[in-house]
């Protein structure tokens, strides 16, 4: 049996985090959407799946390979603009009559996580981190390998590195390869995704780290989602552009949503300032 | 950037940025003005769009500058009306802790309601 995936394309309400990654490989506690989605097709029967992408398709693509890992046969399809139900159904299913899986499982918008329609993901950043909260006591399933809940509330992920020193409040979730010095605190209430970098003395509550993000020495990230160098209050639905990588960065070069021929390339601010007030500052305040 | 002394207060005005562009400029300049009958100094921040490093660097130097006057009891620092992108920079670099930030409007913090997916 056959399935449509739709890739959620522009969302004003989370519009600074689609810049930095398509909305369909946004990580959720270690998955990407598109992941939750794929297996949830996979339990429900699908043997291929047919996911159009109107943006970024290629690291869409690269993001979840042939859909071995599943069992499925995954094809990502480029699209122009991003397609409604109907339209999927009227253009891959009139031409196509092999077995379809029932509706409404036959035709998906990522918009929310599986069984999880009541929560929609992408209409602002309060409801995205609501979601990873009301998932965080769920997403500890046998298909984690490596996973582990060091204490009650936080679970830790594959060969997280959490050095003594560092406080650990539940509920929290560290992914996998994640590096926390001496001197950090970690939660109520954080998701570290995959390979996050939590420099010395660094505070995060109430906030999402996304993948590959390193958090500067002796900063403190609460009621945030930090992408990068997006940095995006959720509660006041405010973003920022950190120009200090010492104090929020990409530990890798990001590849950002193409722009038109047209535009300039942006310049890139030189690193300025230093890291050593911040430490200035954490001693005043202990 | 502008600044007065009326009733004991430094006041500054007028900052469109503050960053390594004027950060050393800044710092110059308040630390010329603090005179020893301060008893509070408020920096406008409704107009300044850019905050680095650099620019938060010169608030902590300000606050160091400016030991003596923080002994006397009732003195004060404060960061007023801050736009909402340098204010996430401010209590990025934890300096919410050390100033007093007043914001038209502001709520205090706290989490979302928890949902059940039962």
């Amino acid at each position: 049996m056959k399935a449509l995936l739709i890739c959620p394309n522009e969302r004003t309400g989370v519009a600074a985090l689609a810049e930095c990654v398509p909305l369909a490989n946004v990580s959720i506690l270690g998955k990407t959407l598109v992941e939750y989605w794929l297996e949830h097709l996979a339990g429900l029967g699908a043997q291929e799946v047919v996911v159009l992408a109107a943006d970024r398709p290629d690291e869409v693509r690269a993001g979840i390979g042939d859909g071995a890992r599943w069992g499925l046969r995954v094809i990502v399809k480029s699209d122009k603009r991003e397609r409604t139900l109907e339209e999927a159904r009227t253009r891959h299913q009139a031409s196509d009559h092999t077995s379809w899986l029932p509706a409404p499982n036959d035709v998906t918008l990522m918009d929310n996580l599986p069984g999880l329609p009541q929560l929609p993901l992408f209409t602002s950043y309060a409801d995205w981190f609501a979601v990873a909260q009301a998932l965080m006591p769920h997403a500890w399933t046998p298909d984690r390998i490596g996973v582990r809940e060091l204490k009650p509330g936080v679970w830790v992920g594959l060969n997280a590195h959490i050095a003594t020193g560092a406080e650990l409040i539940a509920p929290c979730w560290i992914g996998e390869r994640a590096w926390i010095e001496a001197g950090a605190t970690i939660g109520p209430s954080a998701v570290l995704e995959r390979e996050v970098f939590i420099a010395r003395g660094a505070e995060v509550s109430h906030s999402i780290i996304g993948p590959e993000t390193l958090v500067g020495q002796f900063t403190e990230i609460r009621n945030s989602i930090a992408w990068g160098s997006t940095l995006v209050n959720w509660q006041r639905d405010s973003c920022l552009k950190v120009p200090d990588s010492f104090l929020l960065c990409s530990r890798e070069p990001r590849r950002a949503r193409p722009v038109p021929a047209s535009t300039p390339a942006p310049v890139q601010a030189p690193v300025s300032g230093t890291a050593s007030f911040l430490e200035y500052v954490s001693q005043l305040l202990t | 950037m502008n600044i007065n002394q009326q009733n004991g207060t430094l006041s500054v005005t007028g900052l469109r940025e503050l960053n390594a562009a004027n950060a050393q400029a800044f710092r110059t300049a308040l630390a010329r003005a603090l005179s020893q009958d301060l008893k509070a100094i408020e920096i406008d921040l409704s107009q300044t769009q850019a905050v680095d490093g650099a620019g938060l660097g010169a608030l902590v130097a300000l606050y160091e500058t400016a030991k003596e006057h923080r002994k006397r009891e009732g003195f004060a620092i404060r960061l007023t009306n801050p736009t909402p992108t340098v204010q996430q920079m401010i209590e990025l670099a934890r300096l919410h802790h050390l100033f007093e930030i007043t914001q038209p409007g502001s709520t205090p913090d706290g989490a979302l309601p928890p949902i059940s997916l039962t």
